[in-house]
């Protein structure tokens, strides 16, 4: 080896050495390059004056108004990155059902302005997202006769889900002649929007015997406090006067089911529940004195949640079951 | 590997060197001193002042019973003392209401017109030079003022509307802070004010659980506050640290006990006939969860707030004065 060549000669230490410096540089300066992209948001706030939502759909509201009443604000609309300038803390509970977009304005009656509603028209995307965010909310059963098949009233509100739409018409008071009013324009949006096409299949699962009318409810994300448990749909029974919950949610595959029953299963029994002795495949759990039951079937994660016994749950779930195997044979 | 000699040695120094003294030549140009672009604002000011000191000795908490809120919030003042002890004449005023939203006094997502109209008054009859009744609406703050009656209620009272406006945000840092960093507050209304007192509806909320005395601060935030929902807990306390009012009121008469903040429907409140005032506004807004059946799980930043010194969550043991 020549003089030169040996003055260059490197040990397999030093080499390694050489390597690690360069990568621990290498990863300050990626670190470097991540990190400044992540601004403290009080660095770049801006106050909060709401700025003009971008552009989107327009629903022209003024247009279904009835004869009896009139604009009382321009109309307001609201994207996933403004509506918190409207509804602010109740914001998230849109988010996670697939929020789109919120159009809102404000109408009096004609001949006394100091009556006035204001409707708000979400447009969650689907007829699912929709519902949830209804059934999320409802205050108490369902109106027969309404404008649609999920709506109902309060005394100063109208509150309905229509395919990809959620509306609130919020009246100032509790006024005959305006909730009259309200009624009208509900009407005439739902015509405009034509039938509604949901596929809520879900439901039908529930058997009708001991449940509460217009108790169905489709919970988007984290049912029962369980991270992840999403879509799940929702209804309340009633034994002896306690009330019991029972629900179903459907996955992509029967594989994809049994992981979310598992999952739902585990989370019982980290939480201090106790397994009781259940038929094959079924998770029966005690905790804090009352019963949860979780299974799967087919594509479908069957469970009850918070019933007084065993027997109890275990009987809801399997006619719950039952319902799902004759659709699926319904079908074939 | 062959030993260096001394050439070598000052050969590879001097490169090593050249190499770092150009990485740190290039890092010195490419420096930008300048801060990224800001809302131009006043400098920041060391925080809100504590409004809660100096205060003559009486009684820290009153319950009052009824439907009526402008005579409750006379009783609840009477039984605390009367307005005079925390309101000397001359005194100028800031009342910090709940007007959140533009939503009508019927569904109670915000201040209610008739306590606005009873403490403005009272503060007046005090001889208060300057009633300013201020809040930074999450909506249009005039709409909001408007159509919640607040504003027209506090101006008939003999109060002074203040809608926020940008010269009136200061950037606040809290010392300790996590989330009240170089932050943009309300605090242009309160900088030479002699008593601040807080009016809060009694509301469920879909992020903290509840909203009442302590999270009605949360309107003297500018900026994007929503980010603070992420940890709504934590925002709350320290709140809870960031301003030490004179007086609060919690009103209790109709609670929404669903669907809040924002709510929308008469439906969603139910009536508890309770309005409590405190000068320990962790203290009323402990009996506020009560009322509305939330216990402290649901409610950590109570517990924080507690833990962190701010008040006292067992509010029986201020021995609060039943007004009947």
């Amino acid at each position: 080896m020549s003089e030169a060549s040996e003055k260059f000669t490197v040990t397999p230490m030093e080499r390694w050495v050489g390597f690690g410096v360069l990568l621990t540089l290498a990863a300050i300066a990626f670190g470097i390059y991540r990190v400044q992209f992540r601004f403290n948001p009080a660095v770049t706030a801006r106050q909060a004056f709401s700025e003009p939502a971008a552009a989107m759909e327009t629903i022209a509201l003024a247009a279904l108004a009835p004869d009896v009443i009139q604009p009382f604000s321009p109309p307001e609309q609201f994207d996933p990155d403004t509506l918190s300038d409207k509804i602010n803390g109740k914001a998230e509970l849109y988010f996670s059902a697939g929020f789109r977009s919120l159009t809102t304005q404000r109408f009096a009656l004609t001949d006394n302005p100091a009556l006035w509603f204001e409707l708000f028209v979400y447009d969650m995307g689907t007829a699912r997202n929709a519902f949830s965010v209804f059934s999320m909310q409802r205050r108490g059963g369902l109106e027969a006769g309404g404008p649609t098949l999920f709506a109902y009233a309060t005394p100063n509100g109208r509150f309905l889900a229509h395919d990809r739409f959620y509306l609130e018409l919020v009246g100032a008071e509790a006024s005959e002649p305006l909730m009259a009013a309200a009624d009208a324009m509900a009407r005439t949006f739902v015509e405009n929007i034509g039938a509604d096409v949901a596929e809520v299949t879900e439901m039908a699962l529930f058997p009708e015997e001991g449940r509460v009318e217009g108790s169905r409810s489709l919970v988007s994300s984290d049912a029962f406090g369980i991270t992840g448990f999403d879509q799940v749909f929702t209804a309340e029974y009633q034994y002896d006067g306690i009330p019991v919950t029972a629900y179903v949610a459907r996955r992509e595959t029967a594989e994809a089911a049994g992981t979310a029953a598992r999952v739902v299963r585990d989370f019982y029994l980290e939480y201090g529940g106790t397994p009781l002795a259940a038929p094959e495949n079924i998770a029966v759990i005690d905790i804090l004195d009352t019963i949860e039951v979780v299974l799967s079937h087919e594509q479908y994660v069957i469970g009850v949640h918070e019933a007084p016994d065993r027997e109890t749950a275990l009987g809801l779930a399997e006619r719950i079951r039952k319902r799902l195997q004759e659709t699926v044979d319904d079908r074939s | 590997m062959t030993d260096l000699n001394r050439r070598e040695f000052i050969h590879r120094s001097v490169k090593a060197g050249l190499v770092s003294a150009g990485a740190l030549g290039a890092g010195w140009w490419l420096h930008d001193t300048r801060p990224p672009a800001l809302e131009p604002l006043p400098q920041s000011l060391p925080g809100i002042p504590d409004f809660s000191g100096a205060l003559v000795e009486g009684p820290a908490m009153a319950i009052a019973k009824g439907t009526d809120r402008m005579d409750m919030a006379d009783r609840a003042l009477e039984a605390l003392g009367g307005i005079r002890r925390f309101v000397s004449p001359g005194h100028r005023v800031v009342i910090k209401v709940n007007a959140a939203f533009a939503s009508p006094p019927a569904i109670c997502a915000t201040s209610h017109p008739d306590l606005v109209t009873a403490v403005v008054t009272a503060c007046r009859a005090a001889g208060a030079s300057d009633v300013v009744v201020t809040d930074n609406p999450i909506n249009d703050p005039a709409s909001c003022f408007r159509l919640t009656g607040i504003g027209p209620a506090a101006e008939a009272a003999g109060g002074r509307v203040v809608l926020p406006t940008a010269d009136q945000f200061s950037r606040v840092t809290l010392s300790g802070a996590r989330l009240i960093r170089d932050w943009p507050v309300l605090i242009g209304p309160l900088a030479d004010a002699d008593c601040l007192i807080g009016l809060a509806p009694l509301k469920d909320h879909h992020r903290s659980g509840a909203s009442m005395t302590i999270k009605n601060w949360y309107g003297l935030l500018g900026g994007r506050r929503n980010v603070f929902h992420q940890d709504i807990h934590t925002i709350i306390t320290e709140l809870a640290a960031l301003v030490r009012p004179t007086l609060v009121i919690l009103d209790a008469v109709t609670a929404m006990i669903h669907n809040g903040p924002t709510g929308g429907s008469i439906s969603d409140l139910t009536r508890t006939n309770t309005l409590v005032a405190g000068v320990d506004q962790l203290a009323v807004d402990a009996m506020g969860a009560e009322l509305l059946g939330r216990d402290l799980s649901q409610l950590p930043h109570l517990r924080q707030s507690a833990d962190a010194g701010l008040g006292v969550l067992d509010y029986h043991t201020l021995n609060p004065v039943a007004v009947p």
